[in-house]
């Protein structure tokens, strides 16, 4: 099952019904400007959308704003969906490319990593440095990283949300990867690696 | 990385062995930062909710929103309708004006007020 049609108990009141179809039919009510539907669609992804944003942008109050946009131009838009099933993939691609646009829009950071952060290797510390290493990539492969490997989607999936095919996908973890190791080395040769889950 | 040219240079026997051993030994290092590095990249996930504001601003600007498309989907209807009613006063204004005449009155041509001197017999 794709993590798009996951299913996610929400609160609904509608006993045992298959999520998809409940989906399905909160979008076609929400075409229709049924604010019930369009509350329920929001408890359904919110959690999700936010997440995402805030592992791409590394910002928990931008990520908020972007998943507000996300959910609001996903409103404006839903005529354009064909199918009412394929929300969730609409949705969570419309955030992604928000977040991309975000990313593109801010000034480039000229980061001077300083090995001597990551010295005592807390969780926090580690989080530091991770998001000055995203910082210092190059936005595809930051995103396809992100999705990867934070994010734990399949390749289709990526592909799926970045509009690439399955291959560029491939080949852009493979570079992620490797840039990230090479950049995540330099940070630590000073200290030496930490424990990633401290 | 890859750390097997610094061997004793022979081809075959312990030589090749001890350069292979360290170039596996190098691959195994490399792959070892990488998984070290994917876990670090995982481990630093952030698990962020929503505020509890989330819900409450977002059904806020879709209203929002949707008064404000409504607007500009009608706001061409209404500028045209508008003109047209101004107008539409304009014009009964002309008409008022000029039917203001009582009925059967012949509106009076412009006579010549040519001013000739008077010419005396003297």
């Amino acid at each position: 099952m794709s993590i798009f049609n996951a299913a996610v108990s929400v609160n609904s009141g509608w006993g045992n019904v298959d999520p998809a179809v409940l989906e399905r039919n909160w979008v076609a009510r929400c075409r229709e400007g049924d604010e019930v539907a369009m509350t329920a669609l929001i408890e359904k992804h919110r959690n999700r959308l936010v997440r995402t944003a805030a592992n791409l942008l590394r910002d928990r109050y931008e990520a908020e704003d972007i998943a507000q946009e996300a959910f609001l131009k996903a409103f404006r838009e839903i005529h354009k969906l064909r199918e009412d099933k394929a929300f969730s993939g609409y949705l969570y691609r419309i955030c992604v490319r928000l977040c991309m646009d975000r990313l593109r829009l801010k000034r480039p950071e000229l980061v001077e990593f300083d090995p001597g952060t990551p010295a005592k290797g807390t969780n926090v510390e580690n989080k530091v440095v991770v998001e000055k290493l995203l910082a210092m990539m190059p936005i595809d492969l930051r995103t396809t990283l992100v999705l990867r490997e934070m994010e734990q989607l399949s390749y289709e999936e990526v592909a799926e949300v970045m509009r690439v095919p399955v291959g560029t996908v491939r080949s852009r973890l493979h570079s992620a990867r490797e840039k990230f190791r090479t950049l995540w080395l330099e940070a630590t040769k000073e200290e030496g690696p930490w424990e990633a889950s401290a | 990385m890859v750390g097997g040219h610094q061997g004793r240079g022979t081809l075959g026997g312990f030589g090749l062995n001890q350069n292979l051993n360290r170039t596996r030994e190098g691959w195994e290092d490399e792959d070892l930062i990488l998984s070290e590095a994917m876990a670090s990249l995982r481990g630093a996930a952030m698990d962020t909710e929503p505020s509890e504001r989330f819900d409450r601003d977002l059904i806020r600007r879709a209203k929002l929103n949707y008064v404000r498309d409504g607007f500009r989907y009608w706001l061409p209807g209404l500028a045209g309708a508008s003109l047209a009613a101004i107008i539409l006063v304009l014009a009964f204004s002309q008409i008022d004006v000029s039917s203001g005449v009582p009925n059967g009155q012949k509106i009076p041509a412009v006579q010549s007020s040519r001013v000739l001197p008077k010419l005396t017999a003297n």
